[in-house]
């Protein structure tokens, strides 16, 4: 063969073993911590539960009181979440409980402190939630603290009396005024009723009764009921984002980024509910090149990214790809997973044990979501 | 001789350092924080550092393999070739 035959030709041959290396090695090395994860991997969620702990301490009071570090719904998110992450593992391992239970507590209490909720209660027109726990308005933003006092009471021997008598008020506000909904939909803030909220509520209200011995078992029935029927979108299995409290007509899409955090929220009521509600999520999942992201809109719908979705690119949610981590987990789907995680692993930028990109809200959702699995309903 | 081997993989060993400069540079000044604060305050700075740390990523996981295993191939098929 000629010469210059022979080296077009290895060219060739090199660019094709170099796509097929790249092809191959750049998801396995995004991807090669993910079995750890699915496989509830001791080390690596002490390594990054730790991480947070250390956040937790930090953060001390006085840092709160200045308003501007966190703020409204971040600050209660990133303290709830880092509560359930925390308390998950105390669950799936009991011997951590001594030490991880006291930065339950912490972090739950913070979320429910006043300033936490400063901005519901401005969208409100200044009605605070807990002084109002006899009137009809939802004030569902307060289930995500209230989940996360009850996962401190569940795993916490040391949990406040003060604080459980409060939280024993709001859950049973809660469970009056999702009874007397037609649509089990509460709402959020005036006209304004989010499924991903209500499902909060009703995690909320399961988890009071594993602590108390009590049975919420009818509102959480009527709430599994309602979702079913008048929450999710027949085609997609997706929720819809926003709807009206009263009439359950639609105000926004069927999404996946409210449908991702409501099948994790769900689990805690409802195991059924919750694999429907993460099926769906998974079926949005779209893989390229071993990387898996989930499309925002259900099939037939189109629009931007929010405060809930983060940015959507190409019709992916940032939100959604992360909160798809514990729909897959309690999926089993094992592929999606890994898929997912590797997108995580990539543009989340792994640092030591946590990682950088997300800061303490994207660590936060990452242990809850990368842990999810002990908390969920029998 | 191994300078002569050497000298066609030196451009992307820079790249590899300079990512993991920028990297760790990121990793400092974010100290733990990430990108965007919960009131939606964006540090200009740290955002310019991040895109450059996940762009750079993105070529030491890509087009630093590539090509990597491209020179190794078409070295080893050099007696073939010549």
């Amino acid at each position: 063969m000629h010469v210059a035959r022979r080296r077009w030709l290895a060219r060739g041959i090199a660019i094709v073993i170099a796509c097929v290396v790249v092809r191959i090695g750049m998801p396995w090395w995004c991807g090669h911590e993910a079995h750890a994860w699915l496989a509830d991997d001791a080390d690596r969620q002490r390594g990054l539960a730790d991480e947070l702990v250390a956040f937790e301490r930090a953060d001390g009071p006085a840092a709160s009181n200045g308003g501007d570090r966190f703020a409204g719904e971040w600050a209660l998110v990133t303290h709830q979440m880092i509560a359930l992450g925390l308390a998950q593992l105390c669950l799936a391992h009991p011997a951590w409980a001594h030490e991880l239970a006291p930065v339950v507590t912490e972090a739950a209490a913070k979320s429910f402190r006043s300033d936490m909720r400063d901005f519901g209660t401005r969208a409100w027109h200044g009605e605070d939630g807990m002084a109002s726990l006899d009137g009809d308005h939802g004030h569902a933003y307060l289930a995500y603290p209230a989940l996360a006092l009850g996962m401190a009471r569940l795993v916490d021997p040391a949990f406040p009396a003060s604080l459980a008598a409060q939280h024993d008020a709001l859950v049973a506000a809660f469970e009056r005024r999702l009874l007397a909904s037609p649509t089990g939909l509460i709402e959020t803030y005036p006209g304004e009723a989010y499924p991903t909220d209500v499902a909060a509520v009703a995690a909320a209200i399961a988890i009071h009764g594993r602590v108390t011995h009590t049975s919420h078992d009818a509102v959480l029935r009527q709430w599994a009921a309602r979702v079913r029927t008048v929450q999710i979108d027949r085609a997609s299995g997706l929720v819809i984002q926003r709807m009206d409290a009263a009439t359950g007509a639609p105000h926004d899409a069927p999404r996946a980024s409210g449908t991702g955090l409501a099948a994790y929220f769900a689990g805690f009521a409802d195991r059924a509910l919750a694999r429907e509600l993460a099926a769906a999520v998974v079926r949005q999942v779209s893989t390229r090149f071993g990387f898996g992201a989930v499309r925002e809109y259900a099939d037939g719908f189109a629009g931007h990214g929010d405060v809930d979705s983060g940015p959507v690119i190409l019709g992916v949610s940032v939100s959604a790809t992360g909160f798809a981590l514990a729909s897959a987990r309690l999926a089993n789907d094992e592929d999606a997973f890994t898929a997912l995680y590797r997108t995580v692993d990539l543009f989340g930028l792994p640092a030591g044990d946590d990682f950088a990109i997300g800061g303490p809200i994207g660590n936060a959702l990452l242990l809850a979501l990368l842990t999810s699995g002990p908390e969920v309903a029998p | 001789v191994i300078w002569r081997e050497i000298k066609p993989f030196l451009g992307v060993a820079i790249v590899v350092v300079v990512y993991a400069i920028v990297r760790v540079i990121y990793v400092a000044i974010a100290d733990g924080q990430g990108i965007v604060t919960p009131g939606g305050h964006v540090d200009p700075t740290l955002v310019v550092l991040a895109i450059s740390t996940l762009v750079l990523r993105f070529i030491v996981l890509v087009v630093v393999p590539l090509v990597v295993v491209y020179r190794i191939v078409m070295r080893v098929s050099r007696r073939w070739t010549e």
